[in-house]
C-alpha cells in the first residue's frame, strides 16, 4: 500500500455522495478506498473494480434506505418552514404564487392552440407525398395565384405520369339541402369527389368498404356526425338519403374529420354523380376543382412539379388556347402547408394567419416569462428576510450542501403548486379561450405529453432560478456577518430587479398600445360608411334551379302584398354574399384590358332598394325591356381599372365577359361589397333574370321576430319543397369583423394578464421596499417628515421605472401596430392620443398599486418601526 | 430493550477484540478470520449503524492516514451500554445451553 493510492472510480463515488451524509461519506469510501486501492494492486485493476461494484451495489439498498430515514427528519422540518412562510406572509405568498399560475395557465392555452395551428394536416399517413395542384394564372395585364384547377387535369397525370399514384378532385356543393324523411338540413362542407380521395387523405371508414365506396353515381360517404344526425343509432350502410332532390346510395360512414385540417368535410358524394359537369370534365380551364395527389414514394416532387409545370399547353387544343384569356401554369403545395402557410385565392377555408399563430406565440411566452420573472424577483426579494434562518441554521450545523437543497427544493414546491393551480385556471377559462380562439378543445388536450413535458421543464427552470439566489448565495454567507448586520444588503439584487420591472412594464405597455389601436381600427370598420344600406333587410335564398327564378316578379309582388314589408329585390347575390369573380374584357380591344370584375345579377328594383347612388348615366328601369340581359353598370373602381379617366368616358362602352355583354349605360360610386379589409374591387352588374337565386326585403321595422315569421308562412306556401333560412344583411355584415373583433378580444385579454401580472409583480416589490426602509420611514417621521412627503418620496422611484418602460415601449409599439395595420386596405392612423392615454393608464395604473403600499407605511406610527432600536 | 441479532454480537466482540483499531476494514477482516465468512461492506455497516443508533458503539473520526491518502479512518469503539448488551447475549446464551445433553454427530461417528 505505499504506492499512490488508486481513487475510487469517479461515478461510485458520486452515487455514495448522493446517498450518504458528509461524515458517512468520508468514512465508507475511506474504507472501500482501502481494500480498493489494495486489491488493485494484488489482484489486477479491472477485478478490483469488480469487486468495488460488487460492494457498492449492495450496498446501495442499505444507503437509500438510511439516508431517506434519516433525511425525512430534516425533510419535515423543511416543509414544515416552507409552510410557515407561506402562511406567515399570506399576500405575499398568494400574489408570487397565483401570479405565476396566471402566466403559466395563459400560456398552457396558448400552447394549445398553436399547436393546433401549426399541427394542421400532419396526421396524413405519408403526407410529405401529397401535394394540391395549384394555378399560376396569367394574363397580359393581371396574374395571381388560385387554389384549385380545371377537372381534366388530375386524371390526365394520373393516367400519364408513373410518379402520381393517386390523384383526386374535389368539388364543393354549396348548401345542398340534404333530406332523410322528415329530417332536413342545408349542410355546409358536401364535396364530389374521386375514390382516389380516400386513399390519399386518412380518412378512417367506422361502417363500409372504403374500396369502391365512390367509384358508382350516386353514392356518398356520411360523417359518424352526419350518421348520427340523420339516421341516430342505426348503421345507415345501405340506405339512401337525398341531396338536392336526388337519392344516393349511402357506403360508407367514415369518423368525423379532426379540427385540424383544412379539409373539413360532412357528406362526401361520388364525383361521377355531377351529371351537369361531366361534359365540361375534359375541360383545362374551367379551374374549380381543387385537386390532390398522392406521388409514388421516392419521387423527387420539386423535379416533377417542373415537368408538369406548363403541362396545360401539351394537352389542350389549339382551339381552345385561343378561346382562353389567361395562361395557366402549375405548381404544388404540401399539404402541411395550406393551412398557414398557402394563403392564395380559392381556399376550401379561410386558412391562418402564420403571423397572428406566431404572434400570439410570442405573446404567450413574453407573459410567461413577465410571471417567471415576478415569480424568481419575488422570492428572491422575500428569501434575503430569511438570513436569519440561514445563520440560525449554520450554527447549529447545516451544510450548506443542505442549506441550498432546502431553499431550491422550496422554491420547487412553490412552482409546482403555481402548476397545480394554473391547471385548474386553465380547466376553467377553457371555454371562455375556445370562444376567442374558435377552437374546440377539451380538458384532456391540456393533459398531453407535450404539455406535461413543457410543465416539468418549466417547474425545475423556474424553481432553479428563483430559488438560486438564497442557495448559493445566502447560503454563503458566514453566520457571525449575518447576525451582526441583521440582514444581508441586496443591492446587487436590486438593481436587476428594477431592470425586470422595467421589462416587464415595457411588455404590458406595448400590449395596451396594442390593443387600443386593434379596438380604433376595428371601430373606424364597423363605423365605415359601406356606400349602401344595409339595415332592415331580410334575405332568402332558394337553390338554383327552382322554378322561382323564372317568376322572380310573382315572387317580389307575392311579398310585398306584406304590409310589413317595404320592398323587395331579386338578384344573384347582395353585398357581402355570393358575388364572384368573372373575366371581362373590352369588346373590340386586344386582350391587355381583360380584367376579374366581380359580377352581380340585380333586378331593376336592387339599385333604389340598398340605395345605391349613382354617379353617372342611370340605373335599371321597369318599364325599359331592353335592360334585360343587356346593359350594364359598373362602379368606379371598374372604370379607373379599366383605363377610362371619367365615368363619362366610360358610358356606352362594350364589355364582355361571363354572363355580363352589353354597353355600359351607369356608373355606380363605390361601395363596399365584400369583407371592408378588402380594397374595393371592380363591379359589374346584369339585370340577368336567369341566376336570379335570392330576394332581399326590405322591412319596416328593424329585425321584427314578427315580420319574420309572416315571411316565413309566404315562403311556404311559393316554395313548399325548400327549407326556410334567413339572414339579415346588417349580420352578415358583422361576421367580417369577427376575425377582428377575435383579435381584439385577444389583445385586451393578454393586456389585462400583462398588467396584471406587472402589477402584481410592483406591489409584491413595493411592499418589500417599503418594509426594508421601514425604520428609516420611522426616522424621517419623527424628524419632522410630512406622509405626503414620504409617500411622494417611496412612490417617485417605481414611477421611474413605469416612466421609463413607457418610452421604450411606444416605439416599439408603433412599429408593430403599424405592420397589422398594412393587412387592411382602408386603416386608421395611430393618433398621438393612443400613445398618451396608454402612458396614463399605466403611470395610473401603476400608482395605485404603490400607492397603496406607500401610503400605509406612510401612515404607520413610527414607534412601531423605532421601538426594538 | 431485546437481544441483540447474532450479526450484531460477532461484529460488537470483534470490535471489542480490536480494541483501539476497529474501523470498517479491519472490523470485516477480523470477521472473515475468525468465521471463515466473507461479508460485504453493507452487511457490516448496516448492522454498525443499527448499534450506533442504539448507543452500543459511537464512532470517532481519527488522524488523517497516509495510507488512505490523507483520508481519516473512522474508529468504533463499544460503549458500557455496549458491553452491557454483550454480557446479556453471552448470560442468555450460557442458559439457553444450559441442560441441554452434549451434543454428538449422529451416526455414531
Amino acid at each position: 500500500m505505499s504506492r499512490c493510492n488508486p481513487k475510487l472510480p469517479r461515478l461510485s463515488r458520486l452515487l455514495l455522495r448522493i446517498f450518504l451524509r458528509e461524515d458517512e461519506y468520508a468514512e465508507k469510501s475511506g474504507d472501500l478506498e482501502e481494500v480498493y486501492s489494495y486489491l488493485a494492486l494484488e489482484i489486477g485493476p479491472f477485478r478490483a473494480k469488480a469487486w468495488l461494484w460488487f460492494q457498492v451495489l449492495k450496498a446501495a439498498p442499505v444507503f437509500v434506505l438510511n439516508s431517506i430515514c434519516w433525511r425525512w427528519l430534516m425533510f419535515n422540518n423543511y416543509i414544515k418552514i416552507t409552510l410557515r412562510n407561506i402562511t406567515k406572509y399570506k399576500g405575499y405568498s398568494f400574489i408570487n404564487i397565483f401570479g405565476l399560475a396566471t402566466g403559466i395557465a395563459s400560456c398552457l392555452l396558448i400552447f394549445l392552440f398553436v399547436t393546433e395551428e401549426i399541427s394542421y394536416d400532419n396526421y396524413h399517413k405519408d403526407k410529405e407525398r401529397i401535394f394540391r395542384i395549384s394555378t399560376h394564372y396569367e394574363t397580359k395585364s393581371f396574374s395571381g395565384d388560385w387554389a384549385a384547377i380545371g377537372p381534366a387535369v388530375g386524371p390526365f397525370i394520373k393516367k400519364d405520369f408513373p410518379q402520381v399514384e393517386y390523384a383526386a378532385r374535389i368539388f364543393r356543393i354549396s348548401e345542398p339541402l340534404v333530406k332523410k324523411d322528415d329530417r332536413m338540413f342545408y349542410e355546409e362542407r358536401v364535396f364530389y369527389t374521386d375514390q382516389d380521395l380516400l386513399n390519399i387523405f386518412s380518412i378512417n371508414f367506422i361502417h363500409g368498404n372504403p374500396a369502391g365506396a365512390l367509384t358508382r353515381p350516386n353514392t356518398v360517404v356520411l360523417s359518424q356526425r352526419m350518421a348520427r344526425k340523420y339516421f341516430g343509432q342505426e348503421i345507415p350502410i345501405g340506405n339512401t338519403i337525398t341531396i338536392n332532390g336526388e337519392a344516393f346510395e349511402i357506403t360508407g360512414v367514415a369518423e368525423n374529420h379532426p379540427s385540424n385540417t383544412h379539409f373539413k368535410y360532412e357528406l362526401l358524394v361520388s364525383l361521377e354523380s355531377f351529371e351537369e359537369a361531366k361534359r365540361f370534365f375534359p375541360n383545362w380551364g374551367w379551374t374549380t376543382f381543387r385537386t390532390y395527389v398522392k406521388l409514388a414514394p421516392q419521387v423527387d416532387s420539386k423535379r416533377f412539379e417542373n415537368l408538369i409545370r406548363d403541362l396545360e399547353k401539351n394537352y389542350e387544343t389549339q382551339e381552345e388556347m385561343e378561346k382562353r384569356i389567361s395562361k395557366n401554369s402549375y405548381f404544388f403545395q404540401p399539404i402541411t402547408d395550406i393551412h398557414l402557410h398557402s394563403n392564395i385565392r380559392g381556399e376550401i377555408e379561410t386558412p391562418g394567419n402564420p403571423l397572428y399563430v406566431s404572434g400570439t406565440g410570442v405573446i404567450g411566452l413574453l407573459i410567461l416569462l413577465i410571471a417567471c420573472i415576478n415569480f424568481m424577483n419575488l422570492s428572491t426579494a422575500r428569501f434575503a428576510n430569511r438570513a436569519k434562518e440561514v445563520g440560525l441554521r449554520k450554527v447549529v450545523g447545516a451544510q450548506r450542501r443542505q442549506l441550498i437543497c432546502q431553499f431550491l427544493g422550496e422554491a420547487f414546491l412553490m412552482s409546482l403548486i403555481a402548476f397545480f393551480i394554473a391547471f385548474s385556471i386553465a380547466t376553467t377559462v377553457l371555454p371562455l379561450f375556445n370562444d376567442i380562439s374558435g377552437k374546440e378543445f377539451v380538458f384532456n388536450d391540456l393533459l398531453n405529453l407535450k404539455i406535461l413535458f413543457v410543465s416539468v421543464v418549466l417547474i425545475v427552470i423556474v424553481g432553479f432560478f428563483s430559488g438560486s439566489y438564497p442557495a448559493f448565495c445566502l447560503s454563503m454567507f458566514k453566520p457571525g456577518t449575518i447576525f451582526q448586520s441583521g440582514r444581508t444588503s441586496g443591492s446587487g439584487s436590486s438593481l436587476l430587479r428594477k431592470i425586470l420591472v422595467v421589462g416587464q412594464f415595457t411588455i404590458s405597455v406595448a400590449l395596451l398600445i396594442g390593443t387600443f389601436v386593434v379596438y380604433t381600427q376595428l371601430n373606424f370598420m364597423k363605423n365605415k360608411d359601406l356606400g349602401f344600406d344595409k339595415e332592415q333587410k331580410l334575405f332568402l335564398s332558394w337553390s338554383r334551379n327552382s322554378s322561382l327564378s323564372e317568376n322572380y316578379k310573382n315572387v317580389k309582388a307575392e311579398f310585398l302584398q306584406l304590409s310589413s314589408i317595404k320592398g323587395a329585390t331579386v338578384s344573384s347575390a347582395i353585398p357581402g354574399y355570393g358575388i364572384y369573380g368573372w373575366q371581362v374584357g373590352i369588346v373590340g380591344e386586344a386582350d391587355q384590358k381583360i380584367q376579374f370584375f366581380n359580377v352581380c345579377l340585380i333586378d331593376d328594383d336592387f339599385i333604389p332598394e340598398f340605395k345605391i347612388e349613382m354617379a353617372a348615366g342611370r340605373a335599371f328601369i321597369k318599364e325599359l325591356s331592353t335592360d334585360i340581359e343587356g346593359p350594364l353598370i359598373i362602379n368606379e373602381t371598374a372604370v379607373k381599372s379599366l383605363g377610362w379617366h371619367s365615368s363619362e368616358e366610360a358610358l356606352g362602352k362594350h364589355l364582355r365577359g361571363g354572363p355580363a355583354d352589353g354597353l355600359v349605360i351607369g356608373i355606380m360610386k363605390d361601395f363596399h361589397f365584400s369583407d371592408v379589409q378588402e380594397k374595393i374591387g371592380p363591379l359589374v352588374m346584369v339585370y340577368s333574370p336567369e341566376y336570379f337565386d335570392s330576394v332581399t326585403l326590405t322591412m319596416d321595422v328593424a329585425n321584427s321576430e314578427k315580420t319574420v315569421s309572416l315571411v316565413k308562412e309566404k315562403w311556404q306556401e311559393l316554395n313548399p319543397d325548400g327549407l326556410f333560412t334567413y339572414r339579415f344583411v346588417d349580420s352578415i355584415f358583422d361576421t367580417f369583423y369577427r376575425s377582428n373583433e377575435r383579435t381584439g378580444k385577444l389583445f385586451s385579454i393578454f393586456t389585462f394578464l400583462g398588467i396584471f401580472i406587472s402589477c402584481l409583480g410592483l406591489f409584491g416589490l413595493t411592499s418589500y421596499t417599503t418594509e426594508r426602509r421601514k425604520k428609516e420611514i420611522g426616522i424621517r417621521k419623527t424628524l419632522g417628515a410630512s406622509v405626503t412627503g414620504i409617500a411622494v418620496l417611496l412612490s417617485n422611484e417605481f414611477i421611474k421605472w413605469v416612466a421609463l418602460a413607457i418610452i421604450v415601449a411606444t416605439p416599439l409599439a408603433y412599429f408593430v401596430m403599424d405592420k397589422w395595420l398594412q393587412n387592411f386596405a382602408y386603416r386608421i392612423n395611430i393618433s398621438v392620443w393612443i400613445f398618451i392615454f396608454s402612458a396614463v393608464i399605466a403611470i395610473l395604473i401603476s400608482l395605485i398599486t404603490v400607492c397603496f403600499q406607500t401610503i400605509k407605511a406612510a401612515l404607520a406610527n413610527p414607534v412601531d418601526s423605532l421601538r426594538y432600536e | 430493550m431485546g437481544l441483540l441479532t447474532r450479526t450484531e454480537e460477532i461484529i460488537l466482540v470483534t470490535i471489542l477484540k480490536l480494541g483501539a483499531n476497529a474501523y470498517g476494514v479491519s472490523i470485516r477482516e477480523q470477521i472473515h478470520a475468525d468465521t471463515g465468512e466473507s461479508w460485504s461492506f453493507a452487511s457490516i455497516y448496516q448492522p454498525l449503524d443499527k448499534l450506533a443508533r442504539k448507543q452500543y458503539v459511537i464512532k470517532t473520526k481519527g488522524e488523517p492516514t497516509a495510507e488512505r491518502g490523507g483520508k481519516s479512518k473512522f474508529f468504533y469503539r463499544v460503549t458500557p451500554e455496549g458491553k452491557g448488551a454483550l454480557l446479556r447475549a453471552q448470560e442468555t446464551a450460557r442458559r439457553l445451553w444450559a441442560g441441554v445433553p452434549r451434543i454428538l454427530p449422529e451416526n455414531g461417528k
